[in-house]
C-alpha cells in the first residue's frame, strides 16, 4: 500500500475501484465522485477499512459497471477481425525489427557472450528469448495490462469481464489460448463455434470468451446518463 | 448442510427478492434519498432485519430507473437523489395489493401446515 493510501484510505479505496474499471476518465469521474460521497457517509467514525465497511473494490467496481451499463455494447465480428489483422501486422513489424537486430549482430560479428564457463549466443539472448516471450505473451500480457491491444485500441474496443470490469490473468490466459502461435489453428473453430452456438451467438463471444467469462465491447467515452 | 444453515440460505434468498420493493416502499416513506441514505433507512425501517450491503444498491437503483419507477436528480451539492415517479407511485399501490394477497396465502398455508403437523 502506498503512503497516500495510508494517509487517506477512502481516496486509496476509490483509486483501487477505478483501476478495475477500464473506461475513460470522463466516464468514470462523476460516478466515482458519487461513490466517494457514499463511502465517506458509510465510513463515518468507522475504524475498519472501507473494503470491510463498503465491500471489496472488485465487488464495488462490478456493481458500478452493471449499474452504469458500461459493458453492454458487444463489438461486432467484422470490427474485431480488422483489429486482429492490425495486431498481426504490428506483430510482424516487431518480428522484422528483431531480425534486423539479429542481422546487425551478425554484421558486427557479435556472436556470443561468456558467462562463467558458458558461451551464450548473443542472438539467442537478445533476439530469440524476447521474441518467444513476445509471441507467446503479446495478447495475454497486453490485454491483461491495458484491457486492449493496438488493433483494438485503434478501433475503440476493450476486453472486459462479464460484469464489465478489468480481466484477470487467468481470464486473459484462457481467452487468448488460441492466439498463441502453435495453437492458432484452433482459432477458426473457437470463432466458428462462437458464431454458431446459441449460448454465444447473440452476445458475440468466441467459445474461449464464454469459458473465460470475458467479452469485447465498444468503449464508451463520455458520461451520458 | 445443517437445517440452520439451510434456513439461513433460504431466508437470505427471499429477503433478496424483496430488495427492490423495499427500495420503493422506503422512498414512498421518506420522499427522496441518495443511495447510501436509502440503505440506512431500509435497515432502520426493517428493524435491522434487512440490509442492502454497500454498493449492491447501485444496480437495483439503475434497474428501477430504467423501469421508470424512480427518477434521479442532482441536488445543489451535485449529489444524486432518487424519488418515486408518478408511475412508480401507481405501481407501488398495485404491488402493495399483490404483496398483501401473497402474505394472506402464505399465512393461510403456514396455519394449515401447523394444523396438519
Amino acid at each position: 500500500m502506498s503512503k497516500q493510501h495510508a494517509l487517506d484510505p477512502i481516496d486509496g479505496y476509490i483509486r483501487e475501484v477505478s483501476a478495475l474499471l477500464p473506461y475513460a476518465e470522463a466516464l468514470k469521474t462523476p460516478v466515482l465522485e458519487e461513490l466517494k460521497k457514499d463511502v465517506q457517509d458509510a465510513m463515518g467514525t468507522e475504524k475498519r477499512p472501507p473494503s470491510v465497511v463498503f465491500g471489496s473494490p472488485m465487488e464495488v467496481a462490478k456493481n458500478l459497471s452493471i449499474a452504469q451499463n458500461w459493458g453492454s455494447t458487444p463489438a461486432g465480428w467484422g470490427t474485431r477481425f480488422i483489429a486482429f489483422i492490425v495486431d498481426i501486422a504490428s506483430l510482424l513489424g516487431v518480428f522484422a525489427l528483431f531480425f534486423l537486430f539479429q542481422l546487425i549482430l551478425v554484421d558486427f560479428q557479435i556472436d556470443e557472450i561468456h558467462w562463467y564457463t558458458m558461451r551464450i549466443p548473443f542472438g539467442f539472448l537478445f533476439v530469440g528469448i524476447p521474441m518467444v516471450i513476445f509471441i507467446l505473451g503479446y495478447f495475454i500480457i497486453i490485454e491483461k495490462t491495458f484491457s486492449t491491444t493496438l488493433g483494438k485500441k485503434l478501433l475503440g474496443l476493450i476486453v472486459v469481464d462479464e460484469s464489465g470490469i478489468k480481466i484477470s490473468w487467468n481470464q486473459s490466459l484462457i481467452r487468448n489460448f488460441t492466439k498463441v502461435p502453435i495453437l492458432t489453428s484452433f482459432l477458426p473453430f473457437d470463432l466458428l463455434f462462437g458464431i454458431l452456438s446459441e449460448k454465444t451467438r447473440g452476445r458475440k463471444l468466441r467459445v474461449l470468451d464464454f469459458v473465460a467469462g470475458t467479452k469485447v465491447i465498444h468503449q464508451k467515452r463520455s458520461y451520458n446518463k | 448442510m445443517s437445517n440452520d444453515l439451510l434456513l439461513h440460505k433460504w431466508v437470505t434468498e427471499y429477503k433478496k427478492g424483496f430488495s427492490k420493493p423495499l427500495i420503493l416502499f422506503t422512498l414512498a416513506e421518506i420522499g427522496r434519498s441518495y443511495a447510501y441514505l436509502l440503505t440506512k433507512k431500509i435497515l432502520e425501517l426493517t428493524n435491522g432485519e434487512i440490509s442492502i450491503a454497500g454498493s449492491n444498491i447501485y444496480p437495483m437503483l439503475a434497474k428501477l430507473e430504467e423501469e421508470r419507477l424512480i427518477v434521479s436528480q442532482p441536488d445543489e451539492s451535485d449529489r444524486k437523489f432518487y424519488k418515486l415517479t408518478e408511475n412508480g407511485k401507481e405501481f407501488l399501490k398495485q404491488l402493495e395489493k399483490s404483496i398483501k394477497k401473497f402474505n394472506e396465502i402464505m399465512l393461510e398455508l403456514t396455519n394449515k401446515s401447523k394444523g396438519d403437523a
